[in-house]
C-alpha cells in the first residue's frame, strides 16, 4: 500500500490509518520544529498541532509534491509563527556557486568524527543537511519547505559541507570526490 | 552515508522528550476522533440556536401585536388573589421541575457526544 493509497483511505473515513502517517514522520517533524524553536516541549506541541492541521487540510493535498514536503512545510510555518516571525531563512548574498562545489559529495567513512562535524553547523545548516541527507529531500523540495530560493538552499548546503569537510579533513577521516 | 543517517537519527532521538512518538500519536488520534463527532454537535447546537431565535421572534411579535399594536391590543387584568391561588403555585412548581429536567437532559446529551 503506497502513501497515496493510505491518504485516500483516510479521506474515505478510515482515520485510524492516520496513525501510520504520524509514526512515519513524527521524528523528522520534531527535528524541523526543534531547529527553529530550540525547545523540546515546544517542538512537541508544534508537531502535534501540525499533524492535526495536516489532517484537517488533507483534502487540500494535491499530490503535486511529496507528502513529506507538504507536511514539513506545515511544521515549518507553525514553528516560525510560534516565534512571531515570518521567515526563517534570510536571503543570503547571491554569490554564484561553482557547480563542482555544489555537486561535491562526501564519502564518509567513519562515524566518530561525524558528530563533531555536525556539531559545528548552525541550526539552519543543520536543518538543511538533515533534510537533504537524512530525509533525502531534493534541493527544490527543501526550498519549498523552507520557503526560500533554491540558490539559498544550495548556499546553505555548500557552507555546511565545507564546514564539515574542514573538520573531517583535519581528522583525516574522509575523502572528497 | 549510512553513518551520517544513523548519527542524525540518534541525535534527533536524543533531543526528543520521553515517549515522544507515543504521546504525539495518542494526542493526534484523540483529537481526530473528537473532531469526527464534533460536526454533529455543532449542527445540533446550531439547530438549537435557530429554534431559540425563531421562538424569541415569535414571542416578540405576539407581545407587539397583543400588547402595543393599536388595532389588536388586548387588556388583561389579573385579580390580586389569583397570584396566591393553588393554580399559580402548581404552575410555578411545574416550571421549576421542567427547568431541572431540561438541564439534566442537556448535560446527558453532551456526555453522549
Amino acid at each position: 500500500m503506497t502513501e497515496l493509497d493510505i491518504i485516500a483511505e483516510i479521506l474515505r473515513g478510515n482515520t485510524s490509518k492516520y496513525s501510520y502517517i504520524v509514526n512515519q514522520y513524527s521524528k523528522m517533524c520534531f527535528s524541523v520544529a526543534f531547529r527553529i524553536v530550540k525547545d523540546a516541549e515546544d517542538a512537541q506541541d508544534i508537531v502535534q498541532d501540525s499533524f492535526i492541521a495536516a489532517y484537517e487540510h488533507l483534502k487540500d493535498f494535491k499530490a503535486d509534491s511529496k507528502f513529506s514536503t507538504w507536511l514539513y512545510r506545515i511544521v515549518m510555518n507553525k514553528a516560525i509563527a510560534s516565534k512571531n516571525k515570518t521567515k526563517y531563512f534570510e536571503e543570503v548574498d547571491n554569490q554564484p556557486i561553482q557547480s563542482q562545489e555544489y555537486d561535491e559529495e562526501l564519502e564518509l567513512k567513519q562515524g566518530a568524527d561525524l558528530k563533531k562535524a555536525l556539531s559545528a553547523l548552525n541550526e539552519k545548516e543543520r536543518l538543511v543537511i538533515e533534510l537533504f541527507y537524512f530525509q533525502e529531500q531534493s534541493v527544490r523540495d527543501i526550498s519549498v519547505i523552507c520557503q526560500t530560493t533554491e540558490v539559498n538552499i544550495k548556499v546553505q548546503l555548500h557552507r555546511a559541507r565545507k564546514k564539515m569537510n574542514e573538520i573531517l579533513v583535519n581528522n583525516g577521516k574522509f575523502a572528497t570526490r | 552515508m549510512n553513518d551520517l543517517k544513523k548519527i542524525i537519527s540518534e541525535e534527533i532521538e536524543g533531543l526528543m522528550p520521553k515517549n515522544f512518538s507515543q504521546n504525539v500519536n495518542e494526542a493526534v488520534m484523540n483529537s481526530i476522533l473528537r473532531q469526527k463527532s464534533k460536526p454533529q454537535f455543532i449542527y445540533s447546537e446550531k439547530k438549537d440556536n435557530i429554534i431559540l431565535g425563531l421562538s424569541v421572534i415569535f414571542c416578540s411579535l405576539l407581545v407587539y401585536f397583543f400588547g402595543y399594536s393599536k388595532s389588536y391590543a388586548i387588556s388583561v387584568t389579573i385579580p390580586k388573589d389569583f397570584l396566591y391561588s393553588m393554580y399559580m403555585k402548581f404552575t410555578f412548581a411545574g416550571l421549576i421541575i421542567l427547568l431541572i429536567i431540561n438541564v439534566f437532559v442537556d448535560s446527558k446529551k453532551k456526555m453522549m457526544i
